[in-house]
């Protein structure tokens, strides 16, 4: 939504001819004082003005509209903003609009995004205030990870409204990652999305958003992240049914990019969290041995010291400590030279293994 | 664990050379006047004074670069930003937050007069929620309080410890104000580092903020913002960093912890309670396969000059800078410091900014550069201030 120009500052208008400004009282000589512009000055004055009578009307909204543009990390402003749509009792769904077009013009402000979730707190408290556990409204209580509703409680007509709710806001968010497909703060918001609103039907897609997202860009370590987030919270834990799945899907993009990180932390995090061992997927890393390019793959190398090394703890074997040492001297030397310290410090550290004589 | 922290090579390290003359008149310039895009960070102006002042003490010359006229006026300066309660109506239940803040909500300067001491501006219930005093604010402000060569004798620390703990959530995580609700963990360091300078935890509930920072290491053994967020690594020194304020406890392992002389039973099993939740072995590995040659923030993002410290001092924090390759990282930080304006950009090519140019100094000081003194890394302030907090302040001198 393009704001409206207008040639006039607001302050020179009739409506604030009765404010006086309070001018930022900085001392006689203050530290690291900022530069400044006189709109900067002038527009503070008069938020300080109001701020400092409280006032709840819309000239004071309109204001607030004014110096979040100017500066979105204010950190009392979204607050006396938040108070007045509630005082004024604001549409929210403009709201919406509004913080829509600020997305896009401060996509890393944590201040906008917090916004958006604390109007959306308040759509979803609204829709059927006796069902609604959890509050957003007021910034003191617990920002609750548990949900608002519990979804299959809610009759029909009450289902689609919350699934029309969070359709748009997960639609909104699409948007914002199709320009930074890393933003942290757009992530961080869609988990509150998917877990405020309850185990609705929208978890069953989100699974399918994180492939489509990974066939384009498999370093998205993002999105590998919300898979794991999806995966483990979703469908109520991890079952043996998803490590398995999930393993067979991270291996497959590991044939396809054996030096991208985000599959391999994930197959070692998945196998970590189902209770499997590392050692399961020994074949299959020695198999990539023989792939041109996989040879080269740090990672590779990296994740079969690591096996061999907990084979040789739990085996005592002196065979797997030698082929721990020789993957250990690969990365150092040839693969991940970068790390050569790590790695080098990793080989004494085999050394310490008490092995069968 | 085969590493040592205080490596410091004695010989001038080959390759481009560190600007410091550049540098030091880079903060000095910022010190007196910072240009007009900073005004977009106005509310967080005493975390920009940090730099600047920081920057300068790293570079070795704060008493020189800074007059004493200058540093008396500053603690003042600072001073008038502290909210304390007001004597009239010092009620239990009241709402305002104590701590520092800024001049930008409109609180009248307080002047030292007739022999009074300036003793900050005093808020009540009945004075505005915008003039609220900001976690970030309040750390940073003592560390500047140190460094201009405060005792801190005039720091409203009981207040301070009870807006702690208004501020902390129930899942052990802490918000910055009651005005901006970010629960992440950027303030639980923040409430670390309080706690910490301030020589009292009593502010903090420690078994909730260990669990908060348990919940918070990912599957790829770095820490995110808040759990089941992506591993990162300014919000990895954050999780560290609390946790050495804390102790170290959470890196030690349980099942070799010995009981420490005079302690009580009931005090070494609340101790081993909280060791040993932190994989280091991941931890140590996440860190260093940041590096690409300075170091990334995320798995597969831009190499960028803040995370040599964030990163950097994480791994301090747990005992292994000494695996960082330190010449790659010098060779990246080389590049990004500006050759005609001196400090340092976010990227190769960038215009130089304070907070990088700060965490530039602050990552060389890491790896021993000539003309930088050393850094404690939990704190992130040289280790001679370090020194004066422990000997000249009033929360921790003898």
């Amino acid at each position: 939504m393009a704001e409206q120009k207008d040639d006039v500052p607001f302050y020179q208008k009739p409506e604030w001819a009765d404010v006086v400004p309070i001018p930022q009282d900085d001392g006689p000589n203050p530290l690291v004082p900022i530069a400044y512009t006189q709109e900067y000055s002038t527009t503070m004055g008069y938020f300080r003005a109001m701020c400092r009578a409280q006032e709840k009307s819309e000239r004071a909204l309109d204001l607030t509209k004014i110096v979040i543009e100017l500066i979105p990390s204010h950190f009392t402003v979204w607050y006396y903003r938040q108070q007045l749509l509630k005082e004024l009792n604001k549409d929210l769904k403009t709201e919406l609009e509004w913080i829509e077009w600020m997305v896009e013009e401060h996509p890393k402000s944590y201040q906008i995004w917090h916004h958006r979730q604390v109007i959306v707190g308040r759509i979803a408290q609204s829709l059927f205030p006796s069902t609604t556990t959890t509050s957003s409204s007021t910034p003191s209580t617990a920002q609750s990870a548990e949900a608002a509703f519990v979804f299959d409680d809610l009759s029909e007509s009450q289902k689609t409204t919350v699934q029309d709710l969070v359709k748009s806001e997960l639609e909104f968010i699409a948007e914002a990652l199709k320009d930074d497909t890393k933003n942290y703060h757009a992530w961080s918001y869609r988990q509150w999305v998917l877990a405020h609103f309850g185990q609705g039907p929208w978890w069953t897609g989100e699974l399918a958003y994180t492939e489509e997202l990974l066939e384009k860009d498999m370093r998205n370590n993002s999105a590998w992240n919300q898979r794991y987030f999806v995966v483990t919270n979703g469908f109520g834990g991890l079952t043996e049914e998803d490590v398995q799945r999930e393993v067979q899907f991270a291996k497959s993009r590991i044939e396809k990019t054996p030096s991208n990180e985000s599959p391999w932390v994930y197959l070692t995090g998945i196998l970590r969290k189902g209770n499997h061992s590392v050692t399961e997927i020994k074949e299959f890393c020695e198999g990539l041995l023989s792939v041109p390019r996989a040879n080269f793959s740090p990672f590779v190398h990296a994740t079969l010291l690591d096996i061999y090394e907990v084979e040789a703890k739990e085996q005592r074997s002196a065979a797997s400590v030698e082929k721990a040492k020789e993957e250990a001297i690969m990365l150092a030397e040839k693969v991940d030279s970068i790390r050569s310290k790590y790695w080098n410090w990793r080989k004494t550290q085999l050394l310490k293994i008490d092995v069968a004589a | 664990m085969a590493t040592t922290q205080e490596t410091q090579p004695t010989t001038q390290p080959s390759g481009p050379t560190f600007q410091r003359e550049k540098h030091i008149q880079y903060f000095k310039r910022n010190l007196q006047m910072l240009p007009e895009p900073y005004t977009s960070q106005d509310t967080f102006r005493m975390t920009l004074g940090l730099f600047a002042i920081g920057g300068l003490e790293l570079l070795g010359v704060l008493e020189e670069a800074i007059s004493e006229a200058n540093r008396k006026a500053w603690i003042e300066w600072i001073y008038s930003q502290q909210r304390i309660p007001s004597k009239d109506s010092p009620s239990e239940d009241d709402d305002a937050l104590y701590g520092f803040g800024g001049p930008f909500s409109g609180l009248a300067f307080q002047e030292p007069t007739d022999g009074q001491q300036n003793l900050g501006c005093e808020c009540n219930s009945h004075t505005s929620p915008y003039d609220t005093a900001h976690l970030t604010m309040t750390y940073t402000a003592l560390l500047s309080l140190i460094m201009l060569g405060d005792d801190l004798s005039r720091v409203a620390k009981e207040p301070i410890l009870k807006s702690l703990r208004k501020l902390q959530q129930p899942n052990g995580c802490f918000i910055p104000c009651i005005t901006d609700y970010e629960p992440d963990m950027r303030f639980v360091y923040c409430a670390a580092a309080v706690s910490y300078i301030l020589n009292d935890w009593s502010g903090v509930d420690r078994p909730a903020l260990l669990n908060f920072i348990r919940e918070s290491q990912t599957y790829e053994h770095g820490f995110a913002q808040s759990p089941r967020h992506e591993a990162h690594g300014g919000t990895t020194y954050c999780a560290i960093a609390s946790l050495g304020l804390m102790g170290g406890d959470a890196f030690l392992d349980q099942r070799t912890m010995v009981r420490q002389e005079g302690e009580t039973d009931s005090e070494f099993e609340e101790r081993r309670a909280r060791a040993g939740f932190v994989d280091l072995e991941g931890t140590r590995r996440w860190c260093l396969q940041r590096q690409t040659t300075g170091f990334q923030g995320r798995i597969d993002k831009p190499t960028d000059t803040c995370y040599s410290f964030w990163i950097g001092g994480a791994i301090t924090a747990i005992g292994s800078f000494d695996l960082v390759n330190f010449e790659c990282n010098r060779g990246f930080l080389m590049e990004t410091q500006h050759k005609a304006f001196g400090g340092f950009g976010k990227w190769v090519n960038t215009y130089p900014d304070i907070l990088h140019s700060y965490m530039g100094i602050a990552s060389l000081a890491l790896m021993g550069e000539p003309g930088i003194r050393p850094l404690e890394p939990l704190l992130n302030i040289s280790k001679r201030m370090q020194e004066r907090l422990y000997n000249e302040t009033v929360f921790w001198k003898k």
